[in-house]
């Protein structure tokens, strides 16, 4: 089961602000899709029709995500690199900008602590009774980042992992300079942090693994470098 | 089981077609060859020995060498990038400038090798024994040195990390008696319950390090910047951390006995239930520190500046606190300098 157990991390969201919020996407024209982004982002899930959802799952979703969301920037990378794997990648961009605007809000600049009304109204969001049914998939706690990686090392060289995280969540690897650039401009750390962001849920990230790993035929060990990041993230999920 | 040498007196492996040839035939003995600039990329050399043979400039990147023997080898600014070298043999091995990123090394004897400038970021060093080793300006960001052994008895050879990069590094566990790591960078690695006894860490970058349950005895920390540091029940007998900066560290529970905290900068550090016992504060700011239930007996706070600290519950027997400057500081059912106790 989901749990919502992630400390309130956007500072200073009002009840009243979710709430017009939430009225201004459910009220927007492209509506079904604002819903279907939400629905992806959050659960890792994909439903084709919109009639399966409903425009409630906005009111359900929004502040759940919004919550488990430390910053603006956090959201904006979520959005973005949801939309940029479905089919209508450009489509989907400019839903998530829509959804960004709305947003925009309720992520002030100033570290300013959560107010008792905030805190109070986030924690009434009960996901069992709003979208647990729709949420079936485990997701991925804050991890312990030395043992992730410890677990990771382990299994396989980091180097290998560092180039399958970067064909997951860039491009497939080309082995060219450019790449090797850039895949060594961010830490393990980092890649599996971003690995984390994107992927709340673990099915979703396991499917996304094995199957860059089999299209990534330049990679040995591809399955068995998936098969040590599924695992190390699992022992993490307490 | 050792293996019996298939080959010849002298062979000459001039090319990689040749060595893998040599090696599919069951050759296993590369000792003493000069094999320079090979691209061995992406090969499996499981049990391949390699000791004392130039293998300068060669590309092993992504290779598969478990238990590879490069004993007194020559890899000097070679790619060893990706590489699986678990349990391998890099002793006195000459390392420099060679480039072992992402690789593992689990378990790989790298004793008295020359690893001066090398590239061994998000490397996996679990359990490498790194004793006497040179990693001089070496760049360990990110690795994985949990359970590593740096101990060297005899400190002329102790292990030379100088102006080394370890941030990030997990050294949890590991044995770092003797090691040489001034001016080395530390930023949030993870160094809970290592072995640090008479490690040199002058002018090194600790910030936000965390230190818990570390042995520090004897080390010298002189000038080095432990801002935001956690050292809570750490054993800090007569450490150097004269002039350090060890604004809002936590230092919670540590044993300071006989340090030289001169100079020191503890703004708002705590201190809470630390053992101070003839420590050395003279000239240190303690502004807003945490000193409850610390032990203070025979400390040396000459001209410290204690303004606003807590010393509730404190034992300042013996203590030298003429010229400290003591405003607005908590005193509650504290031991003073002269036994009596301050009325709560």
């Amino acid at each position: 089961m989901l749990t919502l157990s992630a400390p309130p991390t956007a500072k200073e969201v009002s009840p009243m602000s979710l709430t017009k919020v939430i009225q201004t996407l459910v009220e927007h024209s492209e509506s079904d899709r604002i819903c279907k982004l939400l629905y992806w982002v959050y659960t890792g899930r994909w439903e084709a029709t919109s009639e399966q959802l409903g425009a409630s799952v906005i009111g359900q979703i929004l502040p759940a995500l919004v919550k488990r969301t430390p910053s603006y920037e956090v959201l904006e990378r979520r959005l973005y690199k949801a939309a940029s794997v479905l089919n209508k990648p450009e489509r989907y961009k400019q839903i998530a900008t829509i959804i960004l605007k709305a947003c925009a809000g309720l992520y002030p600049c100033d570290a300013a602590p959560s107010s008792p009304q905030t805190d109070q109204f986030l924690n009434s969001i009960n996901p069992e009774d709003s979208v647990e049914d729709a949420l079936p998939m485990t997701t991925i706690a804050q991890p312990d980042r030395f043992e992730l990686r410890r677990r990771v090392m382990q299994q396989v060289p980091p180097l290998k992992v560092k180039i399958l995280l970067f064909s997951v969540l860039r491009h497939p690897f080309s082995f060219e300079d450019i790449d090797w650039k850039a895949l060594k401009s961010q830490s393990l750390d980092n890649w599996l942090a971003e690995l984390t962001e994107t992927f709340p849920a673990i099915d979703v990230l396991e499917k996304k693994l094995f199957t860059q790993a089999a299209e990534l035929t330049r990679l040995d060990q591809g399955a068995q470098i998936a098969e040590a990041v599924v695992q190390a993230f699992r022992l993490q999920i307490p | 089981m050792k293996r019996a040498n298939p080959i010849p007196e002298k062979i000459s492996v001039s090319d990689t077609q040749t060595l893998i040839q040599m090696y599919h035939r069951g050759v296993r003995n590369f000792e003493s060859q000069s094999l320079r600039n090979l691209d061995l990329t992406g090969l499996d050399l499981i049990d391949i020995n390699f000791s004392h043979a130039n293998l300068s400039g060669s590309d092993l990147s992504l290779s598969y060498i478990h238990r590879g023997n490069f004993r007194d080898c020559h890899l000097m600014r070679s790619q060893l990038q990706g590489a699986t070298l678990n349990q391998a043999n890099f002793s006195q091995a000459n390392l420099r400038d060679s480039n072992f990123h992402g690789a593992s090394l689990q378990g790989a004897i790298l004793c008295g090798a020359d690893l001066g400038l090398a590239d061994l970021t998000d490397a996996n060093l679990i359990d490498a024994d790194l004793r006497g080793a040179n990693l001089c300006s070496a760049n360990l960001q990110g690795a994985c040195l949990r359970g590593a052994n740096f101990r060297e008895e005899s400190m002329v050879n102790s292990t030379m990390l100088q102006s080394a990069i370890l941030d990030d590094a997990d050294l949890r566990g590991a044995n770092l008696k003797g090691a040489n790591l001034d001016r080395a960078s530390l930023k949030k690695a993870n160094l809970a319950f290592a072995n640090l006894r008479g490690v040199s860490l002058k002018n090194a970058n600790l910030e936000g390090v965390n230190l818990e349950g570390a042995v520090m005895s004897d080390v010298d920390a002189s000038d080095a910047n432990l801002s935001w540091a956690n050292l809570q029940d750490a054993k800090l007998e007569r450490i150097n951390l004269s002039r350090v900066n060890l604004e809002k560290g936590n230092l919670g529970g540590a044993i300071l006995a006989d340090a030289k905290l001169n100079y020191a900068n503890l703004k708002q550090a705590n201190l809470r239930g630390a053992k101070l016992t003839r420590t050395d504060l003279s000239h240190a700011c303690l502004q807003y520190a945490d000193l409850s239930d610390s032990s203070l007996i025979r400390a040396y706070l000459a001209r410290a500046d204690l303004s606003n600290a807590d010393l509730s519950r404190a034992n300042l027997f013996g203590a030298e606190l003429s010229s400290a400057t003591m405003v607005r500081i908590v005193f509650l059912e504290t031991t003073l300098p002269d036994g009596r106790t301050s009325s709560p």
